[in-house]
């Protein structure tokens, strides 16, 4: 039981945003309840965590894109598809951009829509 | 006397003057449009639109001033600025397309771009609405086959075969080598054996979680989505069989989130893969029977160049 929990736990920190400004980046429209759990893995998680997802945008911001654009439960689902798929295959079957000076793999929301 | 003389020295003074004011005019024109044209020629493209206005604004009535038009249009399309681009096409379109066209006219030109514009800003609707307009307008048969063509290649690029190969097919026999229509037909046959995958398929193998991904040849997601899926289920079933419910109710909101994840994933996998066999499918069409059409432009005149690659 506590490895299942491991394992979920490495899988979901396994990602982190490049940089964190003013709450998460949040701006005023995505106050609602439904951003709260990536606004807490923002603010203290991936703060601690650091910069290691290699995809862009970052899951944790594209979770928020997707739920912003798609609803609460779409942009649920969509999250949980991209946090499996972060880092793994899609680095060889998406384009790759440089941001920042490293590259990383482009994947945004719609990438992923229909 | 001495007014006399005045007013005829006045007078030849006056007509002398005239003449040298045209050509000076005459030669500033040319001075100015070549200044304009060395900009171009440089890529100095913000340059050179500053200097084809300032051509247009005291040449109004210059022969030059449609292709000055032109020109401001091809500087805005080279800095990939695609929607002042298109503003200054649809100018030229606009004040001198009632006319009639031939390939040579820099009107029929600005109509190409215009679609070109409307390419690069992911519109091809109003590219291929676009060319119909220039089909309703021109009689000459270039103009026509060259619209039929690029038609025929804007629906290759949404991968409508069907369409693209009827409008290859209304091209005149005269212009079909010219466009190497047997070479492009024998390589669009081959659409049909483009390798897809099926979304719904891929969707119904996720039910069993990671079966999706592996359809879809990516293995490393199937594992990852096999494990957390299988993890979280049985996590599920251990915190209600030791009554923990409310651990459970959470374990299992985040389980149904991966598990409807995984078969969304395996169905978006599935496009994705399609899209880029079919991305390189028409990117190989491209390569081999493409016919490249320019619209350049020496100041002898205009042209439009062919290009394929053997």
């Amino acid at each position: 039981m506590r490895i299942i929990f491991y394992l979920l736990a490495i899988n979901l920190a396994g990602c982190a945003p490049v940089s964190l400004h003013n709450h998460a980046g949040l701006s005023d429209d995505m106050i609602s309840p439904v951003f709260y759990p990536v606004v807490l893995f923002r603010e203290y998680i991936s703060n601690a965590d650091g910069d290691r997802c290699s995809m862009y945008p970052t899951c944790s911001t594209y979770s928020l894109e997707a739920i912003k654009t798609q609803g609460a439960v779409k942009g649920w689902i969509m999250t949980c598809d991209r946090l499996m798929r972060c880092g793994r295959d899609e680095l060889n079957i998406s384009p790759t951009i440089e941001i920042k000076g490293e590259y990383r793999c482009y994947d945004p929301v719609r990438n992923n829509l229909r | 006397m001495s007014h006399a003389v005045c007013i005829c020295l006045l007078i030849l003074f006056t007509f002398f003057s005239n003449a040298d004011a045209g050509d000076v005019l005459e030669t500033e024109a040319d001075a100015q449009f070549g200044f304009a044209e060395q900009y171009f020629s440089d890529q100095a493209y913000d340059r050179a639109v500053a200097e084809y206005e300032r051509f247009i604004f005291f040449f109004p009535k210059d022969s030059r001033v449609p292709q000055a038009i032109y020109q401001i249009g091809m500087s805005y399309f080279e800095s990939k600025d695609f929607a002042k681009a298109l503003t200054a096409f649809s100018q030229l379109t606009d004040k001198y397309g009632n006319t009639a066209f031939s390939m040579t006219d820099f009107s029929a030109k600005a109509y190409f771009m215009v679609s070109e514009c409307y390419l690069k800003l992911d519109d091809p609707g109003q590219a291929v609405s676009n060319l119909h307009n220039l089909l309703a307008l021109s009689n000459d048969r270039n103009i026509r086959d060259e619209c039929f063509y690029r038609i025929g290649w804007i629906y290759i690029e949404t991968s409508s075969w069907d369409k693209a190969n009827d409008y290859f097919g209304k091209i005149s026999p005269e212009n079909k080598d010219k466009y190497r229509l047997e070479t492009l037909a024998g390589e669009l046959n081959k659409s049909g054996s483009i390798p897809l995958k099926n979304p719904s398929a891929a969707g119904i193998f996720a039910v069993f979680p990671g079966a999706g991904f592996l359809y879809c040849n990516r293995y490393q997601d199937a594992l990852t989505a096999f494990l957390l899926n299988a993890g979280l289920m049985y996590a599920a079933y251990e915190a209600f069989d030791k009554n923990s419910y409310a651990l459970g109710g959470l374990i299992t909101f985040a389980e149904l989130g991966f598990y409807a994840g995984s078969i969304y994933g395996s169905v978006t996998a599935a496009h994705k893969y399609n899209r880029a066999r079919t991305q390189g499918f028409i990117e190989e069409l491209k390569q081999n029977a493409k016919v490249v059409l320019s619209a350049g432009y020496e100041n002898s005149g205009a042209m439009i160049v062919f290009r394929y690659s053997f």
